[in-house]
């Protein structure tokens, strides 16, 4: 933001909008300090300006607007858009907190009371490019880093919505032996619950079952291996998006949860294609059930 | 962002000027003047403790706090100009000792007071007391 603020401007308007700038984090100085001192470490003023140049782009402020001496209004713009994402962010955390998988997840379970105190610390006047919170839980398809303050946790929340939404399309029991099929200690370690779910409802998919049954068994894999193998990349692509939306079509999603799960189907396909030449399906889409024991006892 | 810091280090460097021209007239009521050696050294004195104690000055000084504080000191004679010198870093440092608990005004006082108190006049002496004010402080609001 900085460097495109300031890009393709003379040295003239570079100094005027510097001196706008510096205006625009005078006056955030004074809210902070309370009028009560002319100096902050450097690391705060590094962080407010950072804060500042959040707020702007968010308030799609140029240098035109901000030398005409409209910085105030601009970021005032900014911070309104903000709290309407603030306000928009917990809306989402009730309905993540609502549609949360009852089965259990530490690192779950604690992002998801980290992020409740997020709205007690998040600045969106000071610091509104930071995230106050503790996010432990990894997601299938991480929030771009780009992403910061609020913008990332709503962005976060969708996601994990998304997620939620998922999970809860396929049977509990099964959902929880597919899971200690994949890592015994999901509960208490960093591990996604909803990935598992998708990658091998997909696989079904590919091999024309019923996706809801979650276990790819040795005769899934290997009708699996004889459509998929020899196809070059897009043809594995297509094949692959085909089956995850006849999986989220049968399970009876839609909108961003069908394409989100898509996309995270679409993302095992370099592990899918190693898998099929090199062998090792079955780590990529465990079976589990009384007669398939989970890779784990294989070893 | 750094890039801006120091962009507005030169913006600020002008609003540092003002502040010395009014520090000057402020001391000279007083019956203090300050040379423009004194001058000189203060601004780099300023320069000098800002980046020693990783503060960023955003409204021109602190000079003009630490003249009405100290303005009346019987202290204040001979060498104004290096002691105020002298108790500008005092103050960047207790500033950051303090953890950020002081204001500029409150600082300003307390080291008038140590300085005309205790320190009999002694600049480093107050910085001694200061700095161990400040860390009480910090140390009892933590």
């Amino acid at each position: 933001m900085s460097g495109a603020l300031m890009k393709g401007l003379g040295p003239a308007e570079r100094a005027a909008l510097t001196g706008a700038l510096l205006e625009l984090l005078r006056g955030r100085a004074l809210r902070l300090t309370a009028g009560e001192s002319s100096s902050l470490p450097t690391d705060t003023a590094r962080e407010m300006l950072d804060s500042l140049a959040f707020t702007l782009e968010l308030a799609c402020a140029g240098p035109e607007e901000l030398l005409g001496g409209g910085g105030e209004a601009a970021l005032q713009r900014g911070t309104e858009r903000l709290l309407a994402l603030t306000e928009e962010s917990r809306e989402l955390w009730q309905s993540a907190c609502l549609s949360a998988p009852e089965t259990e997840s530490l690192s779950y379970r604690d992002t998801l009371r980290g992020i409740g105190g997020f709205f007690r610390r998040y600045d969106p006047w000071l610091f509104a490019h930071q995230v106050p919170c503790e996010i432990d839980y990894q997601l299938c398809l991480p929030v771009p880093e780009e992403l910061r303050g609020v913008c990332y946790i709503r962005e976060y929340l969708r996601r994990l919505l998304a997620e939620n939404v998922i999970f809860r399309r396929f049977d509990r029991t099964r959902a929880e032996e597919l899971l200690a099929a994949v890592c015994p200690d999901y509960r208490v370690l960093l591990v996604n619950l909803c990935e598992p779910l998708v990658l091998n409802a997909c696989a079904l998919a590919l091999a024309d079952r019923d996706p809801a049954e979650l276990s790819v068994d040795a005769l899934a894999r290997a009708r699996i291996r004889r459509r998929l193998e020899g196809l070059g990349e897009e043809e594995t692509a297509r094949e692959m998006a085909a089956a995850a939306r006849r999986a989220f079509s049968v399970l009876k999603l839609t909108g961003f949860p069908a394409s989100y799960g898509e996309q995270v189907f679409l993302r095992c396909r370099p592990r899918l294609r190693t898998a099929l030449v090199h062998g090792g399906l079955e780590g990529l889409f465990p079976a589990f059930g009384p007669d398939e024991p989970s890779k784990f006892h294989q070893l | 962002m750094d890039e801006y810091l120091t962009l507005f280090g030169g913006g600020l460097a002008e609003a540092y000027r003002w502040e010395l021209t009014d520090c000057a007239a402020l001391c000279a009521r007083y019956g203090l003047s300050l040379t423009p050696a004194d001058l000189r050294d203060l601004e780099e004195g300023r320069r000098e403790a800002l980046a020693e104690t990783g503060r960023v000055e955003l409204c021109g000084g602190v000079l003009k706090a630490l003249v009405c504080a100290l303005g009346d000191s019987p202290y204040l004679t001979g060498d104004p100009g290096g002691t105020l010198c002298a108790l500008q870093s005092t103050f960047y440092r207790c500033k950051t000792e303090s953890g950020e608990r002081l204001g500029d005004g409150e600082l300003a006082e307390l080291l008038a007071e140590l300085f005309n108190g205790p320190a009999a006049g002694d600049p480093e002496y107050t910085e001694e007391l200061a700095l161990e004010r400040c860390r009480t402080l910090r140390g009892g609001q933590a």
